[in-house]
């Protein structure tokens, strides 16, 4: 039995598909997607355990994918990773309701210590991660 | 100096005719008798008239003075209209900006479904376009909040509870960025007012600046205490602190040292705070690092001066989780 499904959505290949490989060994199960609109079209099939998600994705944006998938869904926990380093990204992600936000480039085991820690809060409490936001401006 | 002139002259005038005036009073009523009668006359007529005098100095001197800070806050009006006026049209530029970018943006995607996905050239500077089209977006969202600031939402917000809802997301980061954060809360803080998704920005922002100020790694401390009618927070860090040329400009919009920065988050935070009724400022030293320090009025405390100025005041406290 695994610890959970994971969608991880990142338009570089090489590294989602490492990244995936690091998560399968700590005994998560792993679905990728490379762009905005696949990663919407999984999501509305299936709900995962988290979430990583990268801000800038092809044909729909990280943010976009976060707020549009928010207003489904308030509880799954939703990781975001970026190359940029703007506090202003970070805080729309935090204001969309993302429980942690990581750098790249990202050392993985830092990846994988981010989704054990999401995925046990959002298990234990029942309710998910919490820091899950407000509606964002009028 | 039109208007320090005028009263002036006005003055000069009025002491002349008082002189004049004078003049003719000791004319008129010269004694014939004794010379000690005309000297007691001329005495009094002439400290008179240096009485007069004075008081007429006295009495410009305060005219000129109120006219000139009369002139000065017309003055500062009219400039902060003239600013607010060009806040409104750079505002409305940037939404101009923002439809064609969303234009733009759709362009960019059909774009995408048309080129051959094996044209692995075409397919990356179609990345590109969409990159720096979510850049110039990002951009225009920071200068739309800095320009045309949406009404606040205000509540009671704990800062404790938000700083470390921030420390929690930014953990992994700070982490990766050996930067060891934690919170110092001192006993009994208040909560204070303000629009929480706006706070939590300040916060966020002080943290991320912090964190690029130590790339070797260091400390961050975000501390919290109550002070008369205020709640101070400061967030410290240990890191290579602000050159004092940059230091008057950190405040201002633009302004900013990062290759990618928009210059906009340290502006928009002390537009926050001093909304608020707060202050915010820091001390720096290169080399040992840098302090922010933000003053905002409890929640007794805004809740006081609304009531005085006679406004509703502020939601209760949000619900514990």
């Amino acid at each position: 039995m695994t610890r959970g499904m994971i969608l991880l959505v990142d338009d570089d290949v090489a590294w989602s598909e490492t990244a995936a490989g690091v998560l399968r060994d700590a005994g998560f199960d792993v679905r990728v997607a490379h762009d905005g609109e696949q990663a919407a079209a999984l999501l509305g099939r299936e709900t995962p355990t988290l979430v990583v998600l990268d801000v800038h994705l092809p044909r729909l944006g990280g943010i976009q994918l976060l707020r549009d998938f928010r207003q489904r869904n308030r509880s799954t926990p939703v990781v975001m990773i970026s190359g940029d380093d703007q506090a202003g990204a970070q805080d729309r992600a935090l204001a969309e309701g993302a429980s942690a936000f990581l750098r790249k480039p990202l050392a993985l085991h830092l990846l994988v210590k981010a989704v054990k820690k999401h995925v046990e809060a959002a298990t234990s409490n029942g309710t998910g991660n919490g820091s899950g936001g407000e509606a964002c401006g009028t | 100096m039109r208007h320090v002139k005028r009263p002036l002259a006005i003055v000069a005038g009025a002491v002349t005719l008082l002189v004049v005036i004078r003049i003719a009073v000791a004319f008129w009523a010269w004694p014939s008798g004794a010379p000690g009668e005309r000297l007691q006359l001329f005495r009094y007529l002439w400290i008179e008239t240096i009485a007069d005098i004075t008081i007429w100095l006295a009495a410009a001197g305060a005219i000129a003075w109120f006219a000139r800070r009369a002139a000065e806050v017309e003055s500062d009006r009219r400039r902060l209209e003239h600013l607010a006026h060009v806040a409104m049209l750079a505002g409305g530029l940037a939404h101009e900006v923002r439809n064609h970018l969303n234009a733009l943006g759709a362009y960019i995607s059909l774009l995408r479904k048309a080129a051959p996905s094996a044209d692995g050239e075409l397919v990356q500077g179609i990345e590109k376009l969409e990159h720096v089209s979510t850049g110039l977006d990002e951009l225009l969202t920071d200068f739309l909040t800095f320009a045309r600031p949406v009404k606040d939402q205000l509540e009671q917000v704990d800062l404790a509870k938000l700083a470390r809802e921030v420390i929690d997301f930014l953990a992994v980061d700070l982490e990766q960025s050996h930067v060891e954060a934690r919170v110092e809360v001192a006993p009994n803080v208040p909560p204070v007012v303000g629009d929480r998704g706006k706070l939590r920005r300040v916060i966020l922002n002080l943290l991320v600046n912090a964190r690029q100020a130590m790339p070797q790694g260091g400390m961050a401390i975000v501390r919290l205490r109550p002070c008369g009618g205020q709640v101070q927070l400061e967030v410290e860090d240990t890191g290579c602190g602000i050159p004092p040329e940059e230091q008057p400009r950190i405040f201002e919009a633009f302004f900013s040292t990062k290759d990618d920065g928009t210059g906009l988050g340290l502006a928009v935070a002390k537009r926050t705070i001093e909304d608020l009724g707060g202050q915010i400022g820091f001390e720096s030293r290169p080399g040992c690092g840098t302090t922010f320090h933000i003053a905002l009025p409890t929640a007794a405390e805004h809740e006081a001066t609304m009531r005085r100025l006679g406004r509703p005041c502020a939601q209760p406290p949000e619900p514990a989780v």
